[in-house]
């Protein structure tokens, strides 16, 4: 049986960076990667994506920052995170012992924001990738949140891409009118992959207080929900652009995982699902592997964007 | 602090008073590492509905026996489902989480036990722990609820050798008012406590932080906010420092309810 397993390939290749299976933990979800380590064996990840960090610590939004719907959370967390120093400092010491891909969430208000955040980590040690979140406002114009205007991408991204030689990716942000035009604004300023889905914005009122239920008004949901839009988007990504696509969204078990791998995203990264079983994302991993075997497939590459379209 | 997640056994699930259910779960690894004060998160079923676990607070600890009690109050899907369950059910647990009650400062004497409503549920742990210490302390409890059909084994504290004052809101036993309001006038009639430990609502944790700050006193409170990880990755559970701030400090930032509290120090830090 162990001799079997061992034939099954999961390893992907993704541009310039190479993952031992295709399965990461999402940014926000996993906090800095050691507060679930004694759950699990954080080694057996395809990547841990950290919280999002800025150059400077963030106190976050007024509470309360959650509510459940069905199905889903509605998160305002307001990207709160310790600054992009004691990241570097405290927190990735700790995480480098451990043997996993390790791949820093960065955001900022300003283009110079992030490509000082570029030039920074781009001299530490250990960072297997750059993920850029584009889900934040532009407080130099007028509060446009970056991710969903084209000529906003490039100047992020082109402005991170100058300053690192780090594989980069770039998440997108599902509320727009069309992802592949801003995945092709990511690409030709230099993404080398899109990961997709952010938050899709929502938001929840209660009726007898006659209040919003988040301190911000508005968040973003999350969850089992929103898999299906997800789906869709990293199709139109797949179909807009050649780089490869890590689909996120709603990925609670490994028939979710393979949905994303089938219709051609080359990894996944799971989010809410860590709340729920802090073992999900290394269940889904078994949980390919054996699917794999039982369709005797020796590799996942052979399953990835095998989805048929012809009757 | 290592956190277990354990497929509990129910032993028990029964209603002890009006809308408010107890249950006892096997779950030694828990059991044996927790603290009076900490909490679970509960997966209150295998689907995903609702999504997110359910934080409950230790009633009482049973180290030796490798179980655990706690004391919840059905107000939607997640606890419904739960009084529904029986002995030989499993609830998948994860815990022990946050940082649980300590011991006053060694000057106290006079402890006084607030508690609102459900919040009754972590000070029967609380007094197995203070009754266990060397010290005699002199415990008043404070409980007030909705009604009287609603007030949970008070004959527990009373056998314990505390003094409980009652209070309802509709007036059907006890003082006929609010806990705080209760709190207020002994404490001025009477002697002040040297020290408190408060767990309830948060419009009465709010009054009696006001209470805390006006007559400078020293205790410990638990908190509750809505929850996703429990384990402190999400940052969702945060309160403002500013709450736990004394008279004149205004404090920027946010603390974990799941992580820094449930349980807070107020006041001087012993
Ligand atoms: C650290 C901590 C310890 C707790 N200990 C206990 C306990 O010992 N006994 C007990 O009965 N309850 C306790 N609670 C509250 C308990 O978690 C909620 O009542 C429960 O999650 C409600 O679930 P539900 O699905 O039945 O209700 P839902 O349908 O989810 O909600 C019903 C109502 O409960 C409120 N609620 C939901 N989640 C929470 C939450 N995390 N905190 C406060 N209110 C909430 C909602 O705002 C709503 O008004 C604790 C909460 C925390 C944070
Ligand atoms: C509490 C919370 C915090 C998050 N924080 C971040 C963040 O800091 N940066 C980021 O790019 N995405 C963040 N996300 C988005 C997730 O990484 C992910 O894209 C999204 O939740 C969808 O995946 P899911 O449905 O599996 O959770 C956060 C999500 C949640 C629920
Ligand atoms: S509940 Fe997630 S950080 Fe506290």
């Amino acid at each position: 049986m162990t001799a079997k397993k061992a034939e099954v390939n999961l390893k992907v290749t993704l541009g310039p960076l190479s993952l031992p299976n295709p399965v990461m933990v999402a940014s926000g979800t996993f906090g800095y990667g050691l507060e679930y380590s004694s759950l699990i064996n954080i080694s057996k990840l395809g990547g841990i994506v950290v919280k999002g960090l800025s150059i400077e610590p963030r106190p976050g939004n007024p509470p309360p920052r959650l509510v459940e719907t069905h199905g889903g959370l509605i998160n305002a967390i307001g990207l709160e995170n310790v600054g992009v120093d004691n990241f570097v400092n405290q927190k990735l010491p700790l995480l480098l012992k451990h043997e996993v891909p390790v791949i820093v969430n960065i955001f900022g208000n300003t283009v110079e924001e992030y490509s000082e955040l570029a030039k920074i980590l781009d001299g530490v040690t250990g960072i297997s990738a750059l993920e850029i979140n584009i889900s934040c406002p532009n407080v130099k114009s007028g509060g446009i949140v970056f991710g969903t205007d084209p000529k906003q991408i490039q100047k992020v991204v082109s402005s991170v891409r100058e300053n690192t030689g780090l594989p980069l990716i770039t998440k997108l942000t599902p509320n727009v009118t069309d992802i592949g035009e801003m995945a092709k604004a990511a690409v030709e300023a230099g993404t080398d992959i899109i990961s997709a889905i952010n938050t899709v914005s929502a938001m929840a009122v209660d009726i007898n207080s006659r209040k919003p239920k988040l301190g911000n008004i508005v968040g973003g949901l999350s969850g089992p929900a929103i898999k299906p839009i997800a789906l869709k988007k990293v199709w139109n990504i797949l179909n807009s652009v050649e780089v490869p696509v890590i689909g996120i969204g709603g990925i609670s078990n490994h028939e979710d995982a393979l949905e994303f791998l089938l219709v051609g995203a080359r990894a996944v990264q799971i989010g809410t699902a860590n709340f729920i079983h802090p073992k999900t994302s290394v269940e889904i991993i078994e949980g390919i592997r054996s699917f794999l075997e039982s369709n005797g497939l020796k590799d996942v590459n052979e399953f990835i964007g095998s989805l048929k379209l012809d009757s | 602090m290592p956190i277990f997640q354990e497929k509990a056994r129910i032993l028990k699930n029964q209603r002890v008073a009006q809308g408010v259910w107890e249950m006892r779960l096997q779950a030694p690894q828990i059991a044996s590492a927790a603290y009076p004060g900490q909490f679970a998160m509960f997966r209150v079923r295998d689907e995903l509905s609702p999504l997110l676990r359910r934080p409950f607070s230790f009633s009482r600890l049973n180290t030796a026996d490798g179980t655990f009690d706690i004391l919840y109050k059905v107000v939607g899907q997640g606890t419904r489902i739960m009084s529904a369950l029986s002995a030989g059910d499993y609830l998948d647990i994860l815990g022990p989480l946050g940082r649980g009650f300590r011991l006053p400062p060694k000057h106290a004497r006079e402890i006084w036990f607030l508690a609102g409503g459900i919040g009754i549920a972590p000070f029967f742990g609380l007094l197995d722990m203070l009754r266990q210490h060397e010290i005699g302390f002199n415990i008043t409890l404070f409980y007030g609820a909705a009604t009287g059909e609603e007030l949970v084994r008070c004959e527990f504290f009373e056998q314990n050798n505390c003094t409980v004052n009652i209070c309802t809101d509709d007036g059907t036993c006890g003082f006929h008012g609010f806990i705080t309001d209760s709190v207020e006038r002994t404490c001025t009639l009477t002697s002040v406590p040297d020290y408190f430990y408060s767990c309830g609502p948060h419009p009465m944790q709010q009054r009696v932080m006001e209470w805390a700050k006006c007559n400078n006193l020293q205790g410990q409170m638990s908190m509750e906010t809505m929850m996703a990880c429990g384990v402190g990755v999400c940052l969702g559970c945060s309160i403002s420092k500013n709450f736990f701030a004394g008279e004149q400090k205004i404090e920027t930032g946010y603390l974990r309810v799941c992580r820094e509290g449930p349980v807070f120090t107020i006041g001087d830090r012993t």
